[in-house]
Formats: C-alpha cells, structure tokens, sequence
C-alpha cells in the first residue's frame, strides 16, 4: 500500500536504514579484514587455527540463528511492507557476513594442503612405516581439512537459505502490493450500516484518546511542547530565511505592469514551489523528531501526529504548485495559458482533491491506530474515491483555454477534445471502480494522479527553467547573472557558461529529488532505493565486469589531484630548485617536461587503479595495440619516442633559431609529439618530432648564440680597393656589437670594369641581433664613403673612347665649321635689330 | 553518506568476477552455489571460465569447497584450486 507518510516524513524513519545500512557495511568490513587477520594468525601455532575454526563455527552457528530470526520476523510481518524490505536488507547482509566466515577458512585450507603436499603421500604397500609424529599429523592435517569443509557445506547451505528467503521477500512484496490493489470489497447496505456504527465508536475513541493525551502533555509535558514547537519553528524560519536571503528574485513576485520574461515565471514558479514546501518539510519533520525526542508523542498518538503533518506538507505542496503555475490572482505570472477564472477554479479543485486525498489518508491512518474495522478504512477512502472523480469529472467541464495573445480576463473555452475525454475517463473510474468494490485500486490511482501528477509537474517546470537558464546568452538576463557581472566583472562568454552549469545542476537536482519521491510513490520503500542508489554508485553489473561509478569518480578526483600536485612539484622543481642551481635552460625545460608527463602517467595510473580498472588487464590492452602500434598508431609512437629523445638530447631548447628543411625560426615549445617553430613572419610551424630527429636541423643558438654576419658591398671601379678596404676595416672596427675576436675581415671579392666587390664578414656575440648590426654597419660605411667622396657608381653616362684617323678628323672638323657658319648667319641677322647686346652672347666654337 | 559510499568503493571497487583455469589435463567439474541455487560447470582442459560476480561457494573435483569473495582467480591443478 502506497503510504504518503513514507514520502513525507521519511526522516522518521529515514534514519533507521542509515544506521542500519553502516552496521551492514561495519559488519562486512569486519568480515571483509578478518582473513588478513587470519593470515597472519595462521602461520605460527596450531592452536590459534583451531581456535578460528571454532571461531568460524560459532559465528555460522550465530549466522543461522540470525537467519531464523529474519524468517520469524518475516512471518510475523508479512503484511508490512516497510518491515519487509528491512529484513531483506538483514538477509542480504546475513548472507555477505556468510561468505565472509567462509572465505576466513580459506587460508587455512591453503595451509593444510600445502603441509599436505609436503609430507608427501602415505607410504605404499611395503615400504617402511612412517615416524609416528608424521603418522599423527597426517591425520590431524585431513581432521582439520575435513572440517573445513564441513563448514563452508554448512555456510553453503545457510546462504542458499538466506538467499532463498531474500527472494521469498521480494515475492511476498510483490504479492502484498497487488492484494493491497486489486482486493476487491462488496459494496452494499451493510457495509454502510457496519462503518456507520464504527464511525461513531471511532469519534469516542479518537475524543477520548486526544483528549487524554492533551491533558497529559498540558500537565507535564507543557515545557517540552512549546520547546518542540519554538526549536522546528525556527529550523523552518532559519530555513526559510536563509532560501529567501539567497534566492530571494527567484521566489518573489514583484508586482509589474509588463508581463515577466518566460525564465523569470519559470524559475519563480519552480522555485516558490520547491523552497516554501521544503521549508515545511523541515518544519514537519523537525516538529515530530523534537516532540519525540522530548518524549511528547505517545505511541497512540505519535503515527497520528505523524501522518497529519506529512499530509499538511503535501498537501501545501499541492497548493503551492497550483499556485505556481495557475497564478490564480495575477495573470502577468501565469505559466500555462488559461483565463482568470479558469485559473481560479481550476487552484479550487486541484486543491480540493489534494485535500480529499489527504484526508483520506489521514482518516485512514486513524481508523488503522485506533484499531476500528477496516471497513471504516474503506469506507472512508471509497467516498474520496468518488469525490475525487466527481471533481475530476467537473474539472473536465470547465472552460479555461485561452488562444494565444488572449487577454488573461477574457472568456476561455473548453479544452481540446483529448484532455476532456482524459478527465472524463478518469473521473469515471475513479467512480466506478469503487462502486464496483475496487476501492484500493481507486485510492491508488487517485494518488497517482495527484501526488506523482505534481511531482512530474514540478520536475517538468524545473526542466524547462533548466534548458532555458542554460540557453545562450539567457543567464545574463537573470538576476543572479546581473549580480555575478557586477561582484565579479564576468564576461559573456564566462556568465554563459555559468548558466550551462546552472542548467544542468538544475537537472541533476530535479533527479535527486523527485525520482526518489515518484519512486515512492509507485510502492518502493526507502530502504530499496537506498540499496539501487548504493548499488548505482558501486557496482553497476554488465557481463562479468562490475563498473562503480563512485570508484570512477573517486578515479577522475584522484587523477585531478595527481595533476594539481604534478603542477605544483613542477613549479616548485622548476622556481626553487632548477632556478636556483642555475642549470641550463634547456635542462630545465627538459626537467620540467618530463616532470609533467611522469606525474599525468603516475596520476593516469593511480586514478585508473582507483577507478577498480585493473592494470594487468591494462597489458591486454597494450597487447593488443601493439598491433595498432604496427600499423596505424607507428607515426605517432615514433613522434612520440623521438620527443623523449629531444627532451634527453636536447639538441635544441626553447628559445633557439633553428632551420628545419623549409621552416626556419624560433622554437616556442618542445611537446611530447611535436614541436613549435615560430617563423619571423610569426607563423607557428608544428614540426613533427620524428622529423626533427631524422632530418637535419641547423641550429643557430645552440651551443652559444656566436655567429657571422657578412654583408656585401660595391663601389665604383675608379677607387682604388686598398684605400676602399683600409676604410671599411676602420669602419667595421669601430661598429659597435661586433665582436674583436675573432677578427673581422673585408674581403676584396671581385672587380669588374664597373665595380670593386667586397665582403665584410664579422663575428657578433648574438646573432639574433644581427639583422640590427647590419642595417647599422651599413649606415655606418655609407656615411663614411661620402664624406670620404668615394663614388659607389660611375657618371650617369658611360665616357665612350672614339679612335678616328687624322684626315677623317679634318673632315669633320671641316663638315663642323660649315655648319656653324650656316648657324650664325641668321643669328647674326636678329642681332643686328638688338645691337647693344653684350659679346658674352657669342656663342662657343 | 558520500564519505562512506566513497570508503565503501574504494575497498569493493576490485570486486570484478572471479575467474577459474582449469591447468589439468581432464574436463573438471565444479558446483557452485551463487545466488541460492547449485550449478554444475563443467571446464575443458585449459578453459577458464568467469564465475560468481557476488561471491560464491565452490565445490573442487577433489571434495574441498571454497567460498570466493568475486575477484578472485583460481587455478585448477590436480583437481585441487589454487587461489590468487
């Protein structure tokens, strides 16, 4: 039978399966380091052995007792749900801590056969007898062995029981639940007229049995009453107040002309939802643990108590989802699309129901206390199986749609065909099936429908908050983004993925806590799920491989540490150690690398070990990539190992001005599988380490940054090449950043009839700045040559050298002059008009 | 809760399958009890098998009975096991 107490006060008896479930694990891990403790006692005496298998003994002895304990208490309540899966929690324990004694023995078996194997076998027919020690412990050996045997038969057949009975559990839940169902009750007149005689009797009983218990509690327990109530009031207000200081925009409704962004309804309604109703919780919760601790409750009362606060919860809880989504008085904040009116009958009747379904359980769990006739109990839930569909059935006629863009105070109408005919349907079997005697299974399903309905409506809310907090750019928007882009100055990018993380922890809240309350919904009992969660996060079983998802997490948590510690030993090696020691840069970039991937290996090790994978199963894995390796993965392994190999060799170091084939420039970073070359143009280059190791690679910086710069000159071929050469070797001598030793030279190195060619070849200290010293260099010699006027070119046009002959000279020196006197005639004609101009005028022969 | 889930896992997370090898020249046969019920498995020489994910009790071809925590790999040698 469904119990709503369960779902809501599960701290009650929450705290049971916690404790129990620790005893479980102590006792386990008591049994699990028992054979450590039997290993080491086994070895030196005899009589500890013994002294153990008797040990092993009694404890099967006690383990069958415990087992016929378990399988009275099964039968003593085999109509209580909640005891029932307690006890197969026992009987799955009682048959680990059987395997464990068992498991105990087996050393000691080892050691026997291991003595056994020593002392050989018996002698043959014929052969000389055995010293009579021998003979004696020959026999002791096989006593004890026998003995051994004897007890694992026995934990055998103890845990097959034990086993047997685990499943006999499950059966019978499964047998309880159905009854609880499907039992069918004839409804007639005297059925009416038995409740109504024991509706009465019940309202004595339940009068006088308040009554009493208030005066008791207002004589002398008076102190302890307010207490209670004063301590879980301010859990609660603590509670309340502290959700409302941190999510304050989230549960509020500001009052607003404009209608609110989608996320802002969502969030407010899932969160004015959740927060207020776990508040209640708490106080509930607080309220009956305190009153108990303080000894308030009696045992009459106290399930009385307890079932009426659980009910109070759920049934805020019902109001306040209600309220959330319908919005009742303020259509601005409204999340489903339904006219005012509509909404308000609608929070009516949703509320209505809960509160009949409440009751009914609350009137239940009364008759049950105050051990009426289950009639009663019948009875009571057969009315608020009809009411309940009545209601259902008036919901269906109500006319709350709206279309989109309708003003909320408009008139709605029907809804769509599918989900009248759904509240029709349901509110008929709601009637019917009680009328026909069915009244558990309308109980149940009423329930269904109310508590899981609310529960998967909130989860849907909280999902749809989810995705839309997680949307791109939609945190931002919210008023915890606003806040976080104020304090902390996060930028779009960060405050976005803020909200995925928001969004998804949303879901991964929505998960932890309403799958448990549907599930209890459905008939689980707390103690199953506890069991599912533990067995989910330990040992998920696929084949024979057992996955735990704690160990993975405990896995990925040991490799992140390993990782931060790789860091910092890293930084610590490289700031404290290699810095101060004054190594090489190359070394200490080596020192640094290598440190790095020795702590991801070991990490990747100790989380993968962690994670329960086994390393030796690991060598099957590398034995078959081997083959890969051979393969498809050679290129990467060889990249791989040649990287290792310029880590040790160290041929070039960070920093280094290297020529690798076409690539030349700076190296920026030496991985494991490549390395970064930056070119002057400021390309990044990734060399492959294989073809850095294989191939040529030219160093300029490698063993110190010494290098030659050579920079070629000409002047015109008219100088003379020694004064040109005295001059430049002066000049060079005296440029700065040039080095003195090894000399600098100025090489004639051609002539032409045009030009005398030289070299200036000179040694610099760092040839990174030979670029600068160049371009400096050459300032310097042109400065130099001029104001020593050595030309560096020949006239614009070339003196060409004519050869001619005396008579042809004659010639035109003759063919000249008659020109000239053709030229001055009429010169002489215009001069005459301009007379008093000077003889400079005269032009030149 | 999450101190003692994490505890938990890391003493149970070995807990894989056991496995046995049958080194003898003859198919053995071993019962194992796991999960209530008694089941014969027969190895071929050579063969290993996967048993008992959650703990079981063996019966060896020699008489012995072990009980195996799961993990465990056992080897089968003359009809008695060793266990590693």
């Amino acid at each position: 039978m469904v119990s709503l107490r369960r779902l809501f006060l599960s701290n009650e008896d929450g705290l049971l399966p916690m404790s129990r479930l620790l005893f479980v694990l102590l006792t386990v891990l008591s049994f699990a380091a028992a054979p450590a403790v039997a290993q080491t006692a086994a070895a030196p005496a005899t009589d500890t052995t013994t002294t153990q298998l008797e040990q092993a003994s009694t404890d099967l002895d006690r383990a069958g007792g415990q087992l016929n304990t378990i399988r009275d208490q099964v039968e003593r309540y085999k109509d209580d749900d909640a005891q029932l899966v307690d006890l197969k929690v026992a009987a799955e324990a009682l048959n680990r801590s059987i395997l464990s004694i068992s498991i105990a023995t087996r050393p000691r078996l080892e050691a026997i056969k291991a003595r056994q194997a020593e002392l050989g076998d018996p002698p043959g027919e014929g052969a000389p007898a055995e010293a009579a020690v021998v003979v004696e412990e020959r026999k002791k050996l096989a006593a004890e062995r026998n003995e051994i045997n004897a007890l694992t038969g026995e934990a055998e057949n103890l845990s097959i029981e034990a086993t047997k009975l685990s499943n006999r559990i499950t059966e019978m839940r499964r047998q309880l639940f159905s009854e609880a169902i499907l039992k069918r009750t004839d409804v007639n007149a005297d059925l009416f007229m038995e409740a109504s005689g024991a509706i009465t009797k019940e309202a004595q009983t339940l009068n006088r049995t308040v009554t009493a218990w208030m005066q008791f509690v207002w004589k002398f327990k008076r102190m302890q009453l307010f207490g209670a109530v004063a301590l879980s009031l301010l859990a609660a207000l603590v509670l309340l107040s502290g959700s409302y200081r941190l999510f304050a925009p989230l549960i509020t409704r500001a009052a607003r002309h404009d209608k609110p962004h989608y996320i802002t309804r969502l969030s407010v309604a899932f969160w004015s939802t959740v927060l207020p109703t776990m508040a209640a919780a708490a106080f509930a919760g607080a309220s009956y643990f305190f009153l108990d601790a303080f000894k308030v409750l009696r045992t009459d009362i106290a399930p009385i108590i307890s079932i009426g606060l659980a009910v109070a919860v759920a049934v805020y809880f019902m109001a306040q989802l209600a309220n959330a989504v319908l919005s009742p008085s303020d259509g601005h904040w409204r999340l489903v699309r339904v006219s005012d009116r509509g909404a308000q009958l609608l929070w009516l009747l949703i509320c209505s129901m809960a509160l009949v379904n409440g009751a009914d359980y609350f009137l239940g769990t009364i008759s049950e206390v105050l051990g009426s006739p289950v009639v009663l109990t019948v009875v009571k839930s057969f009315f608020a199986s009809l009411i309940i569909g009545g209601l259902l059935l008036v919901t269906a006629f109500i006319k709350p749609v709206l279309s989109k863009g309708e003003a909320p105070d408009s008139q709605g109408r029907p809804w769509p065909r599918s989900i009248f005919v759904l509240l029709i349907l349901t509110g008929l079997v709601l009637i019917f099936a009680p009328l026909l005697g069915y009244v558990g299974m309308a109980r149940f399903i009423a329930t269904q429908i109310i508590v899981t309905g609310a529960v998967i409506v909130t989860m849907y809310i909280g999902f749809l908050s989810g995705r839309a907090v997680s949307a791109p750019s939609a945190f931002a928007e919210t008023a915890v983004g606003k806040r976080l882009e104020e304090r902390f100055g996060l930028g779009q990018v960060a405050l976005d993925q803020v909200g995925l993380a928001a969004g998804l922890s949303i879901y991964l809240l929505i998960f932890i806590l309403f799958i448990p309350l549907i599930l209890l919904q459905w008939g689980f009992q707390v103690a199953d799920i506890e069991s599912w969660a533990y067995r989910f996060f330990t040992e998920i079983r696929i084949g024979s491989i057992t996955i735990s998802l704690v160990g993975i997490l405990v896995g990925i948590l040991l490799f992140v540490v390993g990782l931060v510690v790789t860091r910092w030993f890293q930084k610590w090696v490289d700031g404290n150690v290699l810095a101060r020691s004054q190594v090489d840069v190359g070394v200490r970039n080596s020192v640094r690398t290598a440190v790095s991937y020795a702590g991801v290996a070991l990490a990747g090790l100790i989380g993968l070990s962690a994670a329960g994978i086994n390393l030796s199963s690991l060598a099957v894995v590398a034995g078959a990539l081997s083959l890969g390796i051979g393969f498809g993965l050679q290129n990467i392994v060889s990249n791989f190992v040649s990287g290792l190999i310029l880590l040790a060799e160290r041929p070039f170091k960070v920093g280094d001005w290297v020529v690798a084939g076409t690539t030349e420039g700076f190296v920026r970073r030496i991985s494991v599988r490549a390395t970064e070359i930056e070119t002057f143009q400021r390309q990044t280059v990734i060399v492959p380490n294989s073809v850095l190791i294989n191939g040529q690679v030219g160093n300029w910086t490698h063993r110190n940054k010494l290098g030659r710069i050579e920079v070629a000159l000409s002047v015109h071929a008219g100088n003379d090449p020694r004064r040109v050469q005295d001059i430049l070797t002066e000049v060079v001598r005296a440029q700065q950043g040039l080095l003195r030793n090894p000399e600098p030279m100025v090489v004639f190195q051609a002539f032409s009839s045009t030009t005398l060619d030289f070299e200036i070849r000179a040694f610099l200290a760092d040839i990174l700045n030979g670029t600068g010293v160049k371009s400096e260099l050459r300032a310097a010699i042109l400065e130099r040559f001029r104001a020593e006027e050595i030309p560096l070119g020949g006239p614009a046009a070339p003196e060409v050298p004519i050869k001619i002959s005396p008579e042809g000279a004659e010639l035109i020196t003759a063919l000249l002059d008659q020109a000239t006197e053709k030229l001055r005639a009429p010169a002489a004609g215009r001069r005459r008009k301009t007379a008093n101009e000077g003889p400079d005028a005269e032009p030149a022969a | 809760m999450i101190m003692m889930l994490v505890v938990s896992a890391v003493l149970s997370a070995p807990a894989v399958a056991a496995s046995v090898t049958n080194k003898d020249g003859d198919t053995q046969v071993l019962v194992i009890v796991e999960d209530g019920s008694r089941v014969e498995v027969a190895l071929e020489p050579g063969a290993t098998e996967t048993i008992c994910p959650s703990g079981c009790f063996v019966t060896l071809p020699n008489g012995d009975r072990i009980a195996l925590n799961g993990g465990e790999e056992v080897e089968i040698q003359g009809g008695s096991a060793s266990v590693k």
